[in-house]
């Protein structure tokens, strides 16, 4: 096979991938290769409004993402994601992500907004088993959800035996007889710093309560483990097949203790 | 992860898992803030102990664009498997990339309704549990859909042995 001939069979190919239906007044489907971890494809929608060509995805690739159960509207993954549209030019008008295509440059516009989806697509290897950073952003809002903003302080010192902050609590619950002192674990360094914490508090002699949740109770050295069963009152082994009952727990103790 | 065998995955589905009479009303689908879907997540456990999660996703934009999804949560882990998912007639084509991969015909097809269903092989050949998917005449909307999603995962009112329609049963 000569080069033209490869070439005119190269393009057939590539071409032969990208086509359009419409379906509905100035709105097509733009079918295209690219496609989630399930074999569905990425949503592409043409759509003419007002004089000017869009593409849209009508909402569809936050709610495919979504099925896995990721948080995409804070910390890290939100950063990232308002990183990629920024990059390739993309709005999102409350969750519709959008790009306008200038001059009728519709293959320009086309590889720079699938490009984006793809790279929001990729959010996904984010989900809580693969990236260890996100479990803290993943803490603090499941506690923000379920404690109102009057009753909590994140990152509770106490100032008059600890004014350094040498002694971190994740978050204080208060409005109870004894504050509920809650800490998020993630690995064995934490668990030894939260024994340290709740052993000053005793010394310090202020009554208070503790509770943990950890991101992977199994991964914690069992001794290390051992020692904080001891000082605490309270642990969960994970966050994320506990919240029931972690949020059960926290409306009884809350309720109790008023 | 564990592979979970088809023979398993056919066993998950197809246990009974009975719920309370209000429990239905429990399946509606609230905005979610900044999104242009609304999302629904409800725990229920199978009559064998098993833990299971129904996930809802419905778009605003497009009413034919919805996931009805049944979710096996393995005890004492964090392990989460996606058995079957009902899809609506979202505006893309699906590839089954087994299939693809090896060379089966009609491996492809253009929008429509459609259910996704773990599989064994696919998750031997690294690709997700439920990324094989084919088309269905079983439903044609959302709330057909969601019907015959409970008939198949086997979901049953407590005071009902029958099988109960959503809309009979005091649902939303």
């Amino acid at each position: 096979m000569n080069f033209e001939s490869l070439e005119k069979e190269f393009k057939n190919k590539i071409c032969d991938e990208i086509s359009l239906a419409q379906e509905g007044l100035n709105r097509f489907i733009v079918f295209n290769p690219f496609m989630f971890d399930d074999g569905d494809h990425l949503v592409v929608l043409l759509k003419g409004k007002e004089d000017k060509w869009l593409f849209s995805d009508e909402g569809h690739t936050f709610m495919h993402v979504s099925y896995d159960d990721i948080d995409l509207d804070r910390g890290t993954r939100k950063k990232i994601i308002d990183t990629v549209l920024s990059n390739y030019g993309i709005k999102n008008l409350e969750g519709e992500l959008i790009t306008e295509i200038p001059d009728n440059q519709f293959g320009d516009a086309l590889y720079s907004y699938l490009q984006g989806l793809i790279k929001i697509t990729d959010i996904s290897y984010l989900s809580r088993e693969r990236v260890k950073s996100t479990f803290m952003e993943d803490f603090e809002a499941f506690i923000e959800e379920k404690v109102s903003p009057n009753r909590r302080i994140f990152n509770y010192n106490d100032n008059e035996h600890d004014p350094d902050g040498k002694n971190m609590v994740d978050c204080r619950i208060n409005g109870m007889t004894h504050p509920l002192l809650v800490f998020g674990i993630q690995n064995d360094d934490k668990c030894r710093d939260v024994i340290i914490t709740c052993l000053q508090f005793e010394k310090y002699g202020l009554p208070f309560r503790s509770m943990a949740i950890f991101e992977d109770q199994e991964s914690i050295n069992r001794k290390v483990l051992a020692r904080f069963s001891d000082v605490c009152d309270k642990q969960f082994s994970t966050l994320a097949t506990n919240k029931d009952r972690i949020s059960k727990y926290l409306s009884e103790i809350i309720e109790e203790n008023k | 992860m564990r592979i979970l065998t088809d023979e398993e995955i056919t066993a998950l589905i197809s246990e009974p898992k009975i719920v309370t009479a209000n429990w239905f009303s429990r399946l509606e689908a609230k905005d979610k803030a900044h999104f242009q879907h609304k999302e629904k997540e409800v725990d229920i456990e199978g009559d064998n102990g098993n833990l299971y999660r129904v996930i809802i996703r419905q778009n605003k934009l497009n009413v034919l664009d919805f996931s009805i999804i049944l979710t096996f949560r393995e005890k004492d882990s964090n392990l989460e498997y996606n058995l079957l998912r009902f899809n609506g007639k979202h505006p893309s084509a699906h590839t089954n990339k087994w299939e693809k991969e090896n060379k089966l015909q009609e491996y492809r097809f253009s929008p429509a309704f459609h259910i996704h269903k773990a599989t064994q092989r696919y998750q031997e050949n690294g690709y997700r549990i439920d990324g094989y998917a084919e088309v269905t005449a079983r439903y044609s909307d959302f709330h057909t859909a969601l019907n015959q999603f409970l008939l198949e995962c086997n979901i049953k009112r407590e005071d009902d042995g029958a099988q109960t329609s959503l809309f009979e049963g005091g649902g939303f």
